[in-house]
């Protein structure tokens, strides 16, 4: 017997700001612990917070990319709890009147399309960040403390780990697009928490939900709610639902389970209050319509045109649309001239391969040199295994690839008097391959064939050595 | 409301505050006095009056430049414990 | 050099006509502070050496014929919540015994570009809650006019540094009466500016929404000065609002009390205000009247509920600004610790006096769930009820007169058993921070025993200028010794 889950998510994401959110302090990742610090994010006595317009600025196009309401007055308030990454011992965040409201997220799971609504967006702050040591101590840097976040709740409208990945990766991406946030959930600038709660089918009711954190990358999003339903489940199908607690439960990657690790009674009483040292947030609609101008072609919108306008399989869509600088250096390559399809065949394979080597966001190889390189193949003026050498060159070597062509020999021999005469003379050297191949024995075309290449060193075009190769044969029949 | 010993242990706990097991009979008739007298906050008659009302307010903002903190010696000299750059305080177990 | 009766003007001039320089005037200063403060512990700690490398600079300045602006090579005292690089911000308390900040509060950058040289860092009652000084972890300040006396609070160092003469201008911190009432004890001059129109960067925060930063001066003039300097807008503090002074700003202080409206809320001289006050009071608007201003009663009733929804507010904003009080990035931390939640709460228990303790509990009760509507919501909506109750009055008068404190200055010692009796003894001054409205507190008389009786105008929101006017008009009238030194028989 199996039951229905019922699954919301709460996502916190890094705006991809210059400076902080309440002070000029930089956001780089990375830097030596409490460097990107000064005396407002560390919560120094007397310090005051001024909110950064940019945050503003993400944050509607944001809630503008996610179709919620922008709430044209909008306000902080003080969350207040102890905790040593929290350097004020309160977190300044949005409560009753957050930024954005009423959203929805469409997008596919196995072929079938699905919309989760999304309650609200605010904006907050980050705290910093803990490492605990083997020798009983905690380490602190308030580094992150003060980087600007967006937080986004769904409703509780997710139904399996698959819809939550599916919805994940989809919100990844909208965000990436709109160039709010890099989204990168190994440098912690996407985090997520999950709720799950799970009920017989045909329900309408919520039973109690259990809160999951620590979930650091997609995959333990999916085994965490994976594993939290089947123990929800157990528990159902054995009458003792009533152990469900409502309660924060720990996901612990390496054991494979949750823990708990806040009940109810020993969760925070915020005691919210509207934050005093901060007027209200007083947006124009001038502005929200800014923001939706200002958004760039959204991956539903790039996906049916990729569809129409180039004709490429699902497949190759997805593909390069999964990121937006993908998507836009295809473009820039088949704006440089190459065939659509082979510019997908090219990026897909060959481009993503390159990628993986490479630490940043960006495929190593200007897309004017690889339309080129794509119209050499075409010309037969280089074989496609040779361009793929030529390829990797180009990363190191930011030259014209014809002339990297020329340096590295691998000039394909394209011309049909020359590969006739070298045909010719290897048939003449191997009279034994030819009575095998009039024996009947197809292999001796691969050895003669290699003889070819050898003697061309590999410069002979291949498609057409083999062609002159089986004519030559082909005259040279024996008389029946 | 009840002000019992559970409420002042419950607030103080929530402010991270402890007290002396004599204080806190003390501190709690003075606690009682004090929010007993505040109640009379509730004989005011007043109007439903949103406390989030805008009017005559203006966003203030600031536009996204770095600026880096100059003096890091003096927000470090305050800390009493640090280890390789970080602030070091007993394990946090969650 | 002696600094009795010493008026800012005085050392502008002495300055400028080189019969002492910025350095000897300091030396005088720290003279002066040395022989008295043993006794009226105004100071808790001195910045010699600064204030040393300030009065160099500034007569370098005056010997180049140059000059930094109307305070240059001035001597001020700030009170110690106020965060000044190189030096403690204590405020008053155990939590912050070293606590040195790393920066310059905006009001301090303002002072030190004026050439202001600031000599070191007064009393004060715990993190500025309290209304005696008597809550302060390091001492007691006495009134430098009866040392049997408090001074005041929470600003009592800033105002009896100037009234035992050893300083012509401090600058203290006024959340519900903390500049007004210890000016009034202590026979100084202290002006509450519009809430917004004095920067809070720097300020350690007790009431976020209630707190301003304002000067203290024996006279209306020294007051008027020194706030042209602190005042303005600041991009560190989103609360600041933006204002500038009328050209003529000093010259409409000068121009006398005629044409005013003042009002009188008869409320306010009711029942359980000091006999001495209210006829000093009383005297004072005839006074007024004489200079040719209009004195009439009107109705504003003093309700219970005011000062309830004071002390929730400031008590709410106080639980919340104090958190961050835990001893793991500065200040106070408890020796033994065997965890976190251990170093927090032992530093904070350790850490805090009791008044601040009581404030941080009420605060924290105010906000708590299920109480947040009953207490903090109810408050900040009485708030604006108390705002449009003193519009009303302003759609037909210019200022609001009335008493500073119920009470003369009291014995050391007397009310200290009472929290709740001294939280109602703010009556007068905690409105006005709600509402944000300016005010100030001046000198209307001497009690029969020989202590200051001061009196409070209130203003419209921005109208600074025209509550100094009133009180520069009234002052000159009046006549009064400036500091405890000029006392009669001092």
């Amino acid at each position: 017997m199996s039951y229905e889950a019922v699954i919301g998510l709460e996502i916190h994401v890094e705006l991809d700001t210059a400076s902080k959110i309440f002070c000029g302090c930089p956001t780089t990742f990375g830097a030596d612990p409490n460097t990107n610090v000064c005396p407002i994010c560390m919560g120094m006595p007397g310090t005051l917070p001024v909110l950064n317009e940019e945050v503003v600025k993400l944050a509607i196009k944001a809630g503008v990319a996610i179709d919620c309401d922008i709430r044209l007055t909008n306000k902080t308030d003080r969350k207040n709890y102890f905790y040593p990454d929290l350097p004020k011992a309160y977190q300044i965040s949005q409560f009753d009147m957050p930024i954005c409201e009423n959203g929805h997220v469409k997008f596919d799971v196995a072929g079938v399309e699905k919309t989760v609504g999304i309650t609200r967006i605010h904006i907050e702050e980050d705290p910093g960040k803990m490492i605990h040591t083997d020798d009983g101590v905690s380490l602190v840097d308030y580094n992150r403390s003060g980087v600007a976040l967006i937080e986004i709740v769904t409703e509780p409208d997710i139904r399996s780990a698959e819809e939550a990945l599916a919805f994940l990766k989809t919100v990844k991406s909208i965000l990436q697009y709109s160039g709010i946030s890099d989204c990168r959930m190994e440098q912690g600038s996407l985090r997520c928490d999950a709720n799950i709660s799970i009920r017989d089918f045909g329900q309408d009711i919520l039973n109690t939900k259990v809160e999951i954190k620590n979930l650091n990358s997609f995959k333990e999003v999916g085994k965490a709610l994976q594993k939290e339903y089947k123990r929800q489940s157990d528990l159902h199908r054995f009458d003792e639902a009533h152990k469900i607690k409502q309660e924060t439960r720990r996901w612990d990657a390496a054991k494979g389970r949750t823990l708990t690790m806040r009940t109810k009674e020993d969760a925070h009483d915020y005691r919210f209050f509207p934050e005093p040292d901060l007027p209200p947030i007083i947006l124009e609609k001038a502005q929200v319509e800014a923001a939706i101008h200002t958004l760039p072609e959204l991956p539903d919108a790039k996906r049916v045109r990729f569809h129409d306008a180039y004709e490429l399989s699902s497949q190759e869509v997805e593909v390069l649309i999964a990121e937006k600088f993908i998507a836009d250096y295809f473009e820039q390559v088949v704006e440089y001239g190459a065939a659509p399809k082979k510019a997908a065949n090219w990026v897909i394979v060959e481009g993503l391969r390159l990628l993986k080597s490479v630490e940043q966001e960006e495929i190593p190889v200007k897309p004017s040199h690889l339309a080129k390189l794509i119209e050499l193949v075409e010309e037969d003026t280089v074989s496609v295994t040779a361009a793929k050498e030529v390829f990797e060159a180009l990363v190191k070597h930011d030259e014209d690839p014809i002339d990297l062509i020329e340096k590295m020999g691998l000039r394909q021999n394209s011309s049909a008097d020359a590969l006739g005469e070298i045909v010719d003379s290897v048939l003449s050297a191997h009279p034994k391959a030819l009575d095998d191949y009039h024996s009947g024995r197809p292999e001796s075309v691969g050895f003669l064939m290699g003889q070819v290449m050898k003697a061309t060193k590999g410069q002979a075009n291949p498609r057409m050595a083999k062609e002159l190769l089986l004519q030559r044969l082909g005259a040279c029949a024996p008389e029946a | 409301m009840e002000f019992t010993r559970e409420t002042v242990e419950h607030i103080a706990k929530l402010s991270k505050l402890e007290f002396e097991e004599d204080k806190y009979d003390a501190f709690q008739k003075e606690f009682v006095k004090i929010l007993e007298h505040f109640d009379n906050l509730s004989d005011v008659q007043l109007e439903d009056v949103d406390i989030n009302d805008i009017e005559g307010k203006k966003s203030v903002l600031r536009s996204d430049d770095v600026h880096i903190f100059e003096d890091r010696e003096a927000l470090i000299r305050n800390i009493k414990k640090m280890r390789d750059g970080y602030i070091e305080i007993p394990k946090v177990v969650d | 050099m002696d600094l009795k009766g010493l008026r800012i003007k005085d050392m502008q001039s002495g300055l400028a006509e080189g019969k002492f320089t910025s350095v000897e005037l300091l030396e005088a200063v720290y003279k002066r502070i040395e022989s008295a403060d043993g006794e009226v512990g105004a100071f808790l700690s001195l910045a010699k050496e600064s204030a040393l490398e300030s009065a160099k600079e500034s007569d370098a300045r005056r010997a180049k014929g140059e000059s930094a602006g109307s305070l240059d090579g001035i001597p001020v005292a700030i009170k110690d919540n106020i965060c000044m690089k190189g030096v403690t911000a204590t405020c008053a308390s155990k939590m912050l015994e070293d606590f040195y900040p790393p920066y310059d509060a905006t009001v301090v950058k303002k002072l030190k570009k004026a050439g202001a040289v600031i000599v070191g860092k007064t009393n004060m009652d715990e993190f500025a809650m309290g209304s005696s000084t008597e809550n302060s972890y390091y001492k007691k300040t006495k009134n430098p006019w009866d040392l049997s006396k408090v001074p005041g609070g929470s600003s009592g160092g800033a105002a009896a540094s100037v009234a035992a003469g050893m300083v012509p201008i401090s600058f203290g911190s006024d959340t519900g009466g903390s500049i007004r009432q210890p000016a009034a004890f202590c026979g100084a001059v202290g002006l509450k500016p519009t809430y917004g129109r004095v920067s809070r960067y720097g300020l350690i925060a007790f009431g976020s929404s209630l707190d301003q930063i304002g000067p203290i001066a024996p006279t209306v003039e020294e007051v008027a000065l020194a706030f042209e300097v602190v005042t303005g807008m600041d991009r560190y503090d989103a609360t600041s609002i933006h204002s500038s002074l009328q050209d003529d700003f000093m010259d409409f202080v000068k121009s006398g009390a005629s044409g005013l409206r003042v009002a009188i809320p008869e409320e306010y001289l009711g029942a359980g205000l000091d006999e001495e006050i209210k006829e000093s009071v009383l005297s004072t608007a005839e006074t007024l009247k004489k200079l040719g201003a209009t004195v009439e009663y009107v109705s504003l009733p003093l309700e219970d509920a005011a000062l309830s929804a004071y002390y929730v507010v400031a008590s709410a904003e106080a639980s919340s600004n104090l958190a961050r009080f835990d001893g793991v990035r500065y200040g106070y931390r408890t020796e033994e610790f065997d965890t976190t939640d251990e170093l927090m709460i032992k530093s904070r228990s350790e850490g805090f006096g009791e008044e601040v303790k009581r404030r941080i509990m009420i605060g924290t009760y105010a906000l708590s769930s299920g109480y947040y509507d009953a207490y903090y919501k109810k408050a900040m909506q009485y708030r604006k009820s108390m705002e449009a109750a003193f519009d009303k009055i302003f759609e037909s008068y210019d200022l609001v007169l009335s008493p500073a404190s119920p009470v003369l200055p009291f014995g050391i010692g007397e009310k200290t058993d009472d929290p709740l009796a001294m939280y109602l003894a703010d009556v007068y001054t905690v409105n006005i921070n709600m509402a944000g409205l300016p005010a100030l507190a001046m000198p209307c008389g001497i009690s029969k025993a020989g202590l200051p009786i001061g009196l409070q105008f209130i203003g419209r929101k921005l109208e600074e200028a025209t509550i100094l006017k009133a009180a520069y008009g009234l002052e000159q009238a009046l006549e009064l010794p400036k500091t405890a030194l000029e006392k009669e028989g001092a």
